[in-house]
């Protein structure tokens, strides 16, 4: 039962692994700051909608008592959510933490989308320093670190 | 399965507790991709993040703004947890950034309405 664990798990890094080489392809051609900028808030987008799907299955199951598969497959979108960041250049804090930002930002939309609240003056004061705050946090070019292809393996 | 709601007085310790539990998982689940770590600890990772799903069921009402207040504990914790856990220290650049996003955050929660 461990081992078909394992071995679950070690498929998903393995396709990650081939994700990120096709990535590298992608971006490699040229160090294009604006492709750079794209791509990762295309992921920090995407982090945030499987962590609040993986979110909502869960909801569904314990909150409006639909069924436990539900739960289960939400954990699995959890699971799926937080390999997603690993994607990212950067240190696991500085990704964390601008994360926090784009959240921020995408539970204003969501409350809009979803929920009918559209946002009123502070939500929209609030969410553009919140986009300054990420910007400062993720995307301030770091003098002593030298530029390099992102997505760039380790092994 | 129903599932019982908790006092609104909790719901702030509530979302710290979520917000260790969310980096904590997506940090064992960093270590195997990134460190090249023990599969084994990507599994726990996954357990905790299942655990943290769990907690919004627990809280009162209706998030709206509130998860905006949960995106300013995140990124506090995420600093802390990359001086603590990571022995990072933050650079200006984040701690600046940090500070202006949770200033975003306190804006849309606290806003007089």
């Amino acid at each position: 039962m461990k081992d078909s664990f394992k071995n679950v798990i070690d498929a998903l890094f393995l396709n990650h692994y081939y994700v990120r080489q096709f990535l590298s392809i992608i971006v490699s051609s040229k160090h294009n700051k604006t492709k750079t900028i794209l791509i990762t808030l295309f992921f920090f987008f995407l982090a945030g909608l499987c962590e609040i799907g993986g979110g909502y299955l869960i909801w569904l199951w314990l909150r409006d008592n639909m069924g436990w598969y539900l739960g289960l497959l939400g954990g699995f979108v959890l699971f799926l959510y937080a390999i997603v960041p690993t994607f990212q250049p950067s240190h696991f804090h500085r990704i964390y933490a601008a994360y926090g930002g784009i959240f921020i930002i995408m539970s204003v939309l969501w409350g809009w989308i979803f929920e009918g609240i559209a946002p009123d003056n502070y939500d929209i004061i609030g969410t553009i320093i919140a986009i300054i705050g990420v910007a400062i946090i993720y995307y301030m070019p770091r003098r002593d670190e030298k530029e390099r292809p992102i997505w760039q393996s380790k092994q | 399965m129903a599932i019982e709601t908790v006092d609104p007085i909790l719901a702030g310790p509530l979302f710290f507790i979520a917000a260790i539990m969310e980096i904590g998982g997506g940090y064992l689940i960093w270590l195997r991709i990134r460190e090249k770590r023990k599969s084994t600890l990507a599994l726990f990772g996954g357990i905790i993040l299942f655990v943290y799903g769990i907690i919004p069921t627990l809280q009162p009402s209706h998030f709206g703004r509130v998860y905006a207040a949960y995106g300013g504990i995140f990124i506090i914790s995420s600093i802390i947890w990359g001086r603590i856990i990571d022995k990072k220290k933050p650079d200006r650049y984040e701690i600046i950034g940090s500070v202006v996003a949770v200033i975003g955050a306190a804006i849309i929660f606290y806003a007089p309405r």
